[in-house]
């Protein structure tokens, strides 16, 4: 009995799998999209993520870092000398 | 069209080449309507399977490979889609159509439909969450990774709910084949 069970629940699991594809849909997606607004590739989900990239990163930490050392220098050269 | 063709498919996408979506819609179409098939009825198909490349179109820019497959993206649309059409259809009666006609099975197999029609019903009762995991894993075939990925739930608690999913099934068979 449980052969019979197993195979009529692969059976029924089968013909679940099986949904026709209407003829078109592919054509009918494509005019839909194509009336779409246009995506450019800089909206904020992407800004962010090139942002926060390793390169991005490391250019902004040597930026703050030699703007730091420009203020150290001019701290100590013009502000602190006699 | 393989992991790398579809990365860059995706990369001309995003930047701009729309035409380069018609490979997507390609690909994924079967797995989508089989996923939609079985969590909305018949009549809602097309609309929500329509609406999940439009939404993946829109949203394109915003889908990191990083995070996760372009695959579980897709569905993880899918799947909320679905959702949001069964909302919408709460109040009509359960479909007669539910029960997918299948032409190859013969005629004079009145029993077995009779048993197809129930366990059709018996899916149709589960809870959303626990028919979404059973569609993805024993319909669609996908991993319990990725099935935790979509659902946004640790891998356990997908096996658990196809457990229960199962469960109910395999008692409704029992209850009918001795």
């Amino acid at each position: 009995m449980k052969n019979e069970q197993e195979k009529i629940y692969n059976e029924w699991i089968r013909r679940r799998q099986f949904v026709p594809v209407p003829e078109g849909i592919s054509e009918r997606v494509m005019s839909k999209i194509a009336k779409q607004p246009a995506r450019g590739r800089f909206d904020l989900p992407v800004a962010y993520r090139i942002l926060s990239s390793h390169p991005v990163q490391w250019a902004a930490a040597l930026g703050a870092l030699s703007l730091g050392l420009f203020r150290l220098s001019y701290i100590t050269t013009v502000l602190l000398s006699p | 069209m393989d992991v790398l063709d579809e990365a860059k498919i995706i990369g001309q996408v995003q930047a701009g080449r729309t035409g380069d979506f018609t490979y997507i819609v390609h690909r994924y179409k079967s797995g989508l309507f089989r996923i939609v098939g079985n969590l909305v009825d018949s009549a809602q198909v097309e609309d929500v399977v329509q609406d999940t490349f439009i939404a993946a179109f829109t949203h394109i820019c915003s889908f990191d490979p990083e995070r996760g497959s372009f695959c579980t993206w897709l569905y993880r649309i899918a799947r909320n889609l679905a959702l949001n059409a069964r909302k919408k259809r709460r109040d009509q009666p359960l479909p007669e159509d539910l029960v997918i006609a299948d032409e190859r099975t013969p005629a004079d197999d009145v029993q077995n439909n009779e048993i197809f029609r129930r366990l059709d019903q018996a899916l149709e009762e589960l809870r959303f969450q626990d028919r979404v995991v059973f569609v993805l894993t024993e319909l669609e075939g996908l991993s319990y990774a990725e099935v935790a990925r979509i659902e946004g739930l640790r891998i356990g608690t997908v096996k658990s709910r196809l457990a229960r999913a199962r469960a109910r099934l395999r008692s409704l068979l029992e209850s009918y084949v001795g």
